[in-house]
């Protein structure tokens, strides 16, 4: 059960009032494609009026994730897709990365030694550091992966505790 | 991302400027636009980051690996002038330990 901040994040995307999908998108393994998810995400936050820290954060993570994808998964391969989804609820920000790597195992993530730092290994260390859920899960008979990352976009404590 | 080279041969000085976003696609361009203006002798090499609102971990695997290599060849890397977004990031990772900033 993942939990940030002593919240049941299943419970709050389910719990959510408004649950649809805003953006669903297909993307290919060329890079180029990064700036403009970034460029979309920048218009999905000025409408929700999201600061720019939290912006900033979102960005990052998605960028890093779907950098992943086309670096490690893909091999650059401009030839295969992979999807992203948005969903935007007053209380969160759910992205989903959606892509097909029947190798992966995300229990064989390395954490990066940021004393002794040789390049490589951040991208999932960022994502965890500044995101407030990040969870892979695999599907091991089709080789999907989905990568669920959440931002919380309000306190939600209350004098009482958590909501 | 565009990258404007200033070479000050009388102070041994190559100052490349920034302009854009740091990510794996654009880390590649920085890769070769540094290597290409590596001099002989101990050179200092400024990368101007005024105009970089951007920078993920492809960007920063790219500054390090600039940085090892400037350093292989006698030289020196100042990161001057990182925005707010980027100075974030490198301390999150505890990069701004590892780089000279200025």
């Amino acid at each position: 059960m993942p939990v940030s901040g002593g919240y049941d994040i299943d419970k709050l995307i389910d719990s959510a009032p408004d649950r649809t999908t805003l953006v669903d998108l297909e993307l290919s393994g060329n890079p180029r494609c990064l700036a403009l998810v970034r460029r979309l995400l920048e218009a999905s936050a000025h409408s929700m009026l999201l600061d720019e820290t939290l912006l900033n954060d979102i960005k990052l993570a998605v960028t890093e994730a779907c950098t992943n994808v086309i670096k490690h998964a893909f091999k650059y391969d401009p030839t295969k897709k992979f999807g992203v989804t948005i969903q935007i609820s007053p209380m969160l920000y759910l992205i989903r990365v959606i892509y097909e790597d029947s190798g992966f195992n995300p229990d064989s993530i390395p954490l990066p030694d940021l004393d002794e730092y040789k390049g490589g290994g951040l991208g999932v260390y960022i994502m965890r550091n500044i995101m407030d859920d990040v969870v892979y899960s695999t599907d091991p008979p089709t080789g999907m992966v989905t990568l669920r990352m959440v931002k919380l976009l309000k306190p939600l404590f209350t004098t009482g505790g958590p909501m | 991302m565009k990258i404007d080279i200033q070479r000050d041969a009388a102070h041994q000085r190559t100052t490349f400027v920034l302009d854009g976003e740091l990510d794996v696609h654009q880390a590649k361009t920085l890769k070769s636009t540094v290597l290409e203006k590596l001099e002989e002798g101990v050179w200092t090499y400024v990368i101007e980051m005024n105009s970089v609102g951007y920078i993920d971990s492809s960007g920063l695997g790219m500054l390090v690996y600039l940085k090892k290599e400037i350093l292989r060849s006698q030289g020196r890397m100042v990161i001057a002038n990182p925005t707010e977004a980027v100075l974030n990031v490198f301390r999150l990772t505890k990069l701004n330990e590892f780089f000279e900033l200025g």
